[in-house]
């Protein structure tokens, strides 16, 4: 209600209580009771001026009111004023006293209410934070949700910083007093001796010994009452909870991301330390076979040594590749390095690259109806049809044919390795892009821990792309993987762009 | 006459296999372990060509590449580890003429040398720009601005004959996106070379150059491109097939 309607609720309830009592009073005259009927009333109506009222003044104001229009209307002589007489008088100190411990009463009763109301609202309002805070999932985010919370609760602006609070954006005292917060784990600023001149008020998040920020509270409006300091409290205790939970959290997801790194590098080393060392078996034997009984190998047998010794170092060359190739892509810090890359050039370069191991398979390529550019990590693509080429080289048919295709499908460009020789078998075919999965080869100088296939996986699924293996029809296995839309550009587009400037120049030279 | 050949490269180990398989080759042999000495007897005895391994522990290799290419323009071979592309680039735009990437094969490299030492035999280099080309099975004639592949004609745009030219100009050398761009186009670009590739490609298929076995241009990815036409070397060891 506005400041001016309650004085006017109370005059009005009052007139109201008196126009009452004189009609009471009137009607008990002419029904013939006697005249303490009257007064009795009058009490009543000063208990309930008292009540409705919010002072017990009013509840006086009334009596007094009454008495004078008794004394005006029923006392002779009637219609005038005669002084008060000591009935009068111990009427009035009565009527006083009844108005006065009516009022009282309920001025108690309605705080006893207003308190009750007040702490149901607080305990509503711990409740939605509570709740909050459960769904809490990081320290940060709990602060952030309390601090708005209790913000909008106090109707003050309330901030939150975990760990050591950041001095920029504060002034000097109130830095100061925020960073004695944190490291004393008491209440500073505003109102605490020692702080004079702070706006705002510095309430640590503890727990046990344990300070985790500070919680600041502007106090320009104003002191905080006892109902809101308790609320601050219960609200930090809550906090201080959920900030303990998601730290735990925390750890325990980084354990568990650790561990199964570990895991990965436990399995990894195994499989490399293995496959390092098969290669060096051989070239190790070899050298030394070599060294020691150079005269008594013919000639022929110590080419074909010679030459097992750098297929093996090659070999092991290329395995290296493919690691560097897989930890470059798993590695967040490292950026892939995009360009826009021929299509032709890239399976120019891995088709030259293998084509020397290629033995008795007869390889095939066939290129793009267009010019085409793709924006791609050109050293990875190419390692990918590396890979997937010396796959078909691995597990083919020694004289099968192989064949490399691209070609434009949709807004995507499709690669794709095939071969007739063989094929791979079904229930291996939804793993084997599996790291450590390597199929039956024909070599058993050619098995590998089974990385290449995972690394091409790895390496197209960086540049948002996919990759699948399929039995085709010609007998054997085709390696398909999409490089998408956002990457390929028309070569179209760069020609005419490219050759429009270049008549340019070539005129004005 | 003997061509003498600084090798500088502080692994023992591949030191001696370059020493071996250079003299078995014919050629005279000095050694330096660090960039340091390297300089030094770089000025004693004015080699015909520099094998610089780019990994030395006391300088960086692209410093002494620096400092012998402000001296003379003797050719410079760097070797490379295999990992990064962006090392043979900057190596080549500094001056190197070429590059071998560790591991390597003796028979890439010696083909590479032999390379590098025609191109700066002197009568070469007095001869200037030459008008007629004749390398594989492609004839070209600079001043008609016609082309010839295995004896008919070939339709080739402006940009197309001038990348051409400037490739068989430099036979058998690795030459970088901005190397070839410089020369064709003579302004640097901001594209990340897309029209070069795409001109490149388009060249490329009117040579009938075959992905699997190209015949005249070789793709380096990530590098450049290399003119291996035939008659002169400089290409990957493709082996024996």
């Amino acid at each position: 209600m506005a400041s001016y309607e309650k004085p006017i609720r109370n005059l009005g309830v009052t007139l109201l209580l008196l126009l009452a009592g004189s009609a009471a009073s009137l009607s008990f005259t002419v029904l013939g009771l006697e005249s303490e009927v009257s007064f009795l009333f009058f009490i009543m109506g000063i208990m309930i001026a008292s009540v409705e009222t919010d002072s017990s003044w009013w509840g006086f104001a009334l009596g007094v009111m009454y008495l004078l229009a008794y004394d005006l209307l029923f006392t002779a002589p009637h219609f005038n004023l005669s002084i008060f007489d000591q009935s009068d008088l111990a009427a009035l100190l009565i009527f006083m006293v009844v108005a006065m411990i009516s009022g009282s009463m309920t001025n108690r009763l309605r705080k006893q209410v207003s308190i009750v109301e007040k702490n149901a609202r607080n305990l509503k309002r711990l409740n939605t934070i509570s709740s909050g805070l459960i769904d809490s999932i990081s320290a940060e985010g709990a602060c952030e949700f309390v601090s708005i919370a209790l913000g909008r609760a106090l109707g003050r602006v309330v901030e939150i910083d975990l760990g050591k609070p950041d001095p920029d954006g504060r002034e000097g005292k109130e830095a100061l007093a925020a960073r004695d917060c944190y490291e004393q784990g008491c209440r500073t600023g505003a109102g605490v001796s020692g702080y004079a001149g702070c706006t705002s008020l510095y309430i640590p998040l503890s727990a046990k010994t344990r300070v985790y920020g500070v919680v600041s509270v502007d106090m320009a409006e104003g002191e905080l009452d006892e109902e809101a300091l308790t609320l601050v409290d219960s609200v930090i205790t809550q906090t201080v909870i959920a900030v303990e939970r998601n730290e735990l959290e925390e750890h325990a997801r980084e354990d568990a991301l650790r561990i199964e790194r570990e895991r990965f590098k436990t399995t990894l080393f195994q499989g490399v330390s293995h496959d390092l060392r098969t290669p060096l078996v051989s070239i190790q034997g070899n050298a030394e076979l070599l060294e020691r009984s150079f005269d008594s190998i013919s000639p022929e047998e110590r080419k074909v040594l010679l030459s097992a010794i750098s297929g093996d170092a090659r070999w092991l060359a290329g395995m290296i590749d493919n690691l560097l190739g897989m930890t470059r892509v798993q590695d967040d810090e490292v950026p892939l390095h995009f360009q826009p890359e021929v299509v032709d050039d890239v399976i120019s370069d891995a088709v030259t690259r293998v084509i020397s191991h290629i033995g008795n398979h007869s390889i095939e390529v066939s290129q793009p109806d267009d010019v085409v550019l793709v924006e791609m990590d050109g050293r990875l693509i190419r390692q990918v049809l590396v890979n997937l080429i010396e796959n078909a080289i691995r597990h083919s048919e020694p004289s099968s044919l192989i064949t490399v295709e691209a070609e434009r499908e949709g807004n995507c460009m499709a690669f794709r390795v095939s071969d007739n020789g063989g094929g791979i078998a079904p229930d291996m075919l939804d793993s084997v892009f599996d790291r450590f999965v390597s199929g039956k080869p024909l070599d058993r100088r050619n098995k590998g821990i089974g990385l290449g296939l995972s690394v091409c996986k790895a390496i197209v699924e960086a540049h948002d792309g996919t990759i699948r293996a399929f039995n085709n029809d010609s007998g054997g296995a085709t390696f398909e993987f999409f490089l998408p839309e956002a990457h390929v550009a028309s070569s179209v587009d760069v020609q005419t762009g490219g050759q429009e400037g270049a008549s340019e120049w070539h005129t004005r030279s | 006459m003997a061509h003498e050949i600084l090798i500088v490269e502080d692994d023992d180990g591949i030191r001696r296999f370059l020493r071996i398989s250079l003299r078995s080759e014919g050629y005279r042999v000095s050694e330096a372990r660090t960039g340091a000495v390297a300089l030094s007897l770089f000025e004693a005895n004015l080699p015909s060509l520099v094998l610089l391994d780019l990994g030395l522990p006391d300088e960086d290799g692209m410093d002494v590449l620096a400092a012998i290419r402000k001296r003379s323009k003797v050719p410079i071979i760097v070797v490379t580890a295999r990992s990064t592309d962006f090392q043979k680039v900057r190596a080549l735009d500094a001056g190197a003429d070429d590059y071998v990437v560790k591991p390597f094969s003796i028979a890439e490299l010696l083909a590479r040398i032999r390379v590098a030492l025609r191109h700066n035999a002197p009568e070469l280099v007095d001869a200037g720009v030459r008008q007629h080309y004749r390398i594989g099975g492609l004839e070209v004639d600079c001043d008609a601005h016609s082309v010839l592949l295995d004896g008919s004609p070939v339709h080739l745009t402006p940009y197309e004959f001038r990348l051409l030219e400037v490739m068989m100009q430099n036979p058998g050398k690795a030459l970088t996106h901005r190397f070839i761009q410089e020369r064709v186009w003579s302004h640097p670009t901001s594209d990340g070379f897309r029209t070069l590739r795409v001109i490149m490609a388009s060249l490329r298929r009117k040579l009938k150059d075959s992905p699997a076995a190209p015949r005249f241009i070789a793709t380096e990815v990530g590098v450049g491109y290399r003119f291996i036409g035939r008659d002169c070397e400089g290409a990957r060891d493709t082996g024996t097939r």
